[in-house]
């Protein structure tokens, strides 16, 4: 076993969870190779530390009021309810206490406005399916009229060359972590961070540009639509 | 006997409430470490927990035990715990009502501060980790959920959630390498 084949999965034989169908042949190549054996030893040692890491305990006042403070609210809840089923059927009633012919002629009025105005597109989207969003762009939400502005974060428009680090927002990203990590400070975005993390882990070594690919045309216009407060420059 | 978890929901179900605070009672400890170690900031810590626990009496009724209680609770808080973490965290406050911190001046002192160093440097370090990856991490090492159950958790499969805990560690590792080539 070469190191290159052995560093990525040096974690399984810490990681109780994981059994590794190569744990002999792991074993055996950290017990010749130093470089190896240091590295698990370092992991070792982190999650020692991380295992190490405490809550700050708080008082017992806190735990003490705990329950009574979420029952508390719990109460307040279950009453805001009742208030607002009170108020809105006090609304219904002072609408019924008009005369019977005014009520009747706002709500024809209503309904008529609404069918005016949101039929028509709603049997547009419907009889055009290539409009109905994907997951990610029902998510998300779309443009007025459906349409996603132009343009590709994948490099078509993009200033930098092939082997040019990749710079987003002004931070380098050279760790897909870091693109996620940038992605899902987007309230939105977490789905799209979690496919280009799992595409890095397709292929470590591909080029970060190429994370991208591996979301559908539509989701990838969404992002870019999303993210124009990234800009893509050279480093 | 002590009762399970599904015979208290049970109870509860048939009217008793004060089933539904001994789930509480049984539970809070462990929703707020994770609540803490995701946030860094107790008092959004004890918010969220509390915010767990409201959305399990609300949706009780709704739970259909095909993960266990403890996995449903888990997602629930963690799902808060990366909502909150999305709209963009405050900073990492003191624990509630702690006691303030004495100078110490004993034996083994600088000893103790060197590992007080070397906590405070991973958990800011940790604090930069993806909310996925962090939450992997913490549902591992503090609460020994499997990777199958972190994925449950996360909504994910079993390998992602796998990835994101090793994602976690190497990124610390990379963060916290300055701290083993001091020692």
């Amino acid at each position: 076993m070469r190191c290159a084949e052995a560093e990525p999965i040096l974690m399984e034989l810490i990681d109780e969870g994981s059994p590794s169908s190569r744990r002999e042949e792991l074993l055996g190549h950290v017990q010749v190779c130093a470089a190896c054996a240091a590295e698990l030893s370092a992991c070792r040692d982190l999650l020692t530390l991380v295992q190490a890491d405490s809550v700050p305990e708080p008082s017992s006042r806190f735990w003490e009021e705990f329950l009574p403070s979420l029952k508390r609210r719990i109460e307040q809840e279950g009453s805001g309810r009742e208030r607002r089923r009170a108020a809105w059927f006090a609304w219904v009633r002072s609408w019924l206490s008009w005369p019977r012919p005014l009520v009747a002629g706002v709500a024809v009025a209503a309904i008529s406005v609404l069918i005016v105005v949101r039929l028509p597109g709603f049997v547009a989207v419907m009889g055009d399916r290539t409009k109905v969003p994907s997951p990610i762009g029902r998510f998300m939400g779309r443009g007025p009229e459906g349409q996603v502005p132009a343009g590709d974060l994948r490099g078509e428009d993009a200033t930098s060359q092939s082997g040019e680090p990749m710079v987003v927002a002004g931070e380098l990203i050279d760790d897909p972590s870091l693109l996620a990590a940038a992605i899902q400070r987007l309230p939105w975005a977490g789905e799209i961070a979690d496919q280009v993390e799992d595409a890095w882990v397709r292929r470590p070594e591909s080029d970060p540009r190429d994370w991208l690919n591996w979301l559908s045309e539509e989701d990838h216009q969404l992002l870019l639509a999303r993210m124009r407060n990234f800009r893509w420059s050279p480093s | 006997m002590r009762e399970t978890d599904f015979e208290l929901i049970d109870r509860f179900l048939g009217g008793d409430g004060a089933a539904f605070d001994e789930l509480v009672r049984r539970r809070q400890r462990e929703v707020y470490s994770l609540a803490y170690r995701m946030t860094r900031n107790a008092e959004d810590a004890r918010d969220l927990s509390q915010e767990a626990f409201l959305q399990v009496y609300r949706n009780l009724d709704r739970f259909d035990r095909r993960a266990s209680f403890s996995t449903w609770l888990y997602r629930i808080a963690t799902n808060l715990c990366l909502n909150h973490l999305s709209r963009g965290s405050r900073p990492a406050a003191p624990a509630l009502d702690q006691q303030p911190e004495v100078a110490d001046r004993s034996a083994g002192s600088l000893e103790r501060l060197e590992d007080k160093e070397r906590q405070e440097a991973l958990a800011r370090a940790v604090e930069t980790l993806p909310p996925r990856q962090r939450a992997s991490l913490t549902l591992r090492v503090h609460h020994q959920l499997s990777h199958r159950e972190i994925g449950e958790v996360l909504g994910v499969s079993e390998a992602t959630a796998k990835v994101h805990y090793f994602h976690a560690v190497k990124a610390l590792r990379a963060k916290l390498a300055h701290l083993r080539q001091g020692a």
